[in-house]
């Protein structure tokens, strides 16, 4: 626990230590990136062998009546193919590969972030900044590529005065251009203020413990208790919101219907 | 706060990206083929299924309606059957009955006829008693000799009153 981040003289316990990326294998830096091996490329790559292994096992039995891991696969899968289906129809199944890797990308990051001394790598700004900003190329390239120039007019709302219009197209404009902030910073807030009050609490826990308090530590303990039940239920909320929205911006781009 | 240290954005990145094309790889090239496929050749195999139990269910109509027709056949020639043995009794009965019916006319006739005869006979031989008997009456009486022929007439005239 004695991080480099410990400097105000290690009684209290810092919250925001458990999001520190340490190098585990150092690595060249290739073309001005940093490549090196850190916690957080190892739960990435965790997250994402475990989730292959998961979803490979679950497809390995092809039976028609499936077994338990294949019901778990077929489940996920029908999930994100539904949510595709009912909120973008059938044209967005094109996109459903990158949406049902996103979710079991972001869900397993969450939950394997769930672990004690893991490393949540959704906690970071970067990295859910990073798929925000993949998901709002992805969208505005489909809408160009789908309407061409007039992919534009999402930004002009129909039924509007023409005084009002310029005004109102800046909005648009900024709201869809807010769209990658929003999505990549509601799961990124999430994520740390969940982990970050986890450990404030086990913080008191431990600080009321160690001096002698222990009834008192059982309060904090009950509502850590409580809190990993909520923050369980949040890792898994906030895969599904991420995906949805991606769903709801993917069929605007397709079908542009305000 | 870790999250704004510029310094580890690019490791973060390149193994992100590593990482989540290795997850789309996985997910495009095996799993969501599969599970795709398994839930296509589920659901065509429901459809063949309830196609067959389809065509099984119009068979086993077919065949009840054959069945039925088969019933309903039956049933009205057993009906026919049972009237034309019904008929066919009928005319025996009435056959006999008439020939039955003669017979006793014929007989009842006869004895009629024959008593007619016995009664006429019996009339007859009264008729001839009486005769002899007033004549008989008459002798004895010594008055008046008896005429047989009028005294048969007279008896006649007197039986025929």
């Amino acid at each position: 626990m004695a991080g480099k981040s410990g400097a105000e003289g290690g009684a209290g316990i810092d919250p925001m230590h458990q999001f520190e990326v340490q190098p585990i294998i150092e690595l060249p830096t290739v073309a001005g990136i940093d490549t090196s091996f850190t916690n957080s490329s190892l739960w990435m790559a965790l997250a994402v062998g475990l989730a292959s292994l998961l979803m490979i096992t679950a497809s390995r039995r092809t039976a028609i009546v499936p077994g338990r891991m294949q019901l778990m696969g077929e489940m996920a899968y029908s999930f994100v193919a539904n949510m595709i289906k009912e909120n973008v129809g059938t044209e967005g199944m094109k996109y459903f590969p990158f949406i049902f890797s996103l979710f079991m990308f972001i869900l397993f990051c969450n939950m394997l972030g769930m672990l004690p001394y893991s490393f949540t790598v959704t906690s970071h700004l970067i990295v859910t900044f990073a798929l925000a900003a993949t998901v709002f190329l992805l969208i505005t390239g489909v809408g160009f590529a789908r309407h061409g120039i007039g992919f534009l007019k999402l930004f002009v709302p129909s039924g509007i005065p023409v005084v009002l219009l310029p005004l109102l197209v800046v909005i648009e404009v900024i709201s869809y251009l807010t769209r990658p902030v929003s999505l990549s910073v509601r799961l990124f807030g999430n994520m740390m203020a969940g982990h970050t009050m986890l450990k404030i609490f086990g913080g008191f826990v431990v600080g009321l413990g160690s001096a002698g308090l222990v009834p008192l530590a059982i309060a904090p303990f009950a509502l850590m208790v409580a809190f990993t039940g909520l923050e369980l239920l949040i890792a898994g909320l906030q895969a599904y919101v991420f995906t949805i929205l991606t769903c709801i911006y993917l069929n605007e781009a397709i079908h542009m219907d305000h | 706060m870790p999250q704004l240290d510029p310094s580890t954005f690019g490791t973060q990145l390149f193994w992100l990206g590593i990482c989540f094309v290795a997850l789309y790889g996985v997910m495009a090239l095996i799993v969501l083929p599969r599970i795709s496929s398994t839930l296509q050749a589920r659901a065509s195999q429901l459809d063949d299924d309830l196609a067959e139990a389809e065509a099984l269910r119009e068979k086993a109509e077919t065949a009840l309606a054959a069945y039925e027709e088969a019933l309903a056949e039956a049933r009205s020639r057993a009906l026919t059957l049972a009237q034309d043995m019904r008929a066919e009794v009928q005319a025996e009965t009435d056959r006999q009955k008439a020939a039955l019916d003669a017979k006793l006319a014929e007989q009842a006739q006869a004895a009629e006829v024959a008593m007619t005869k016995a009664r006429d006979a019996a009339m007859d031989g009264l008729s001839d008693a009486a005769s002899a008997l007033v004549g008989d009456v008459m002798d004895a009486i010594g008055t008046v000799k008896a005429d047989d022929a009028a005294v048969a007439k007279a008896v006649k005239t007197v039986a025929a009153e």
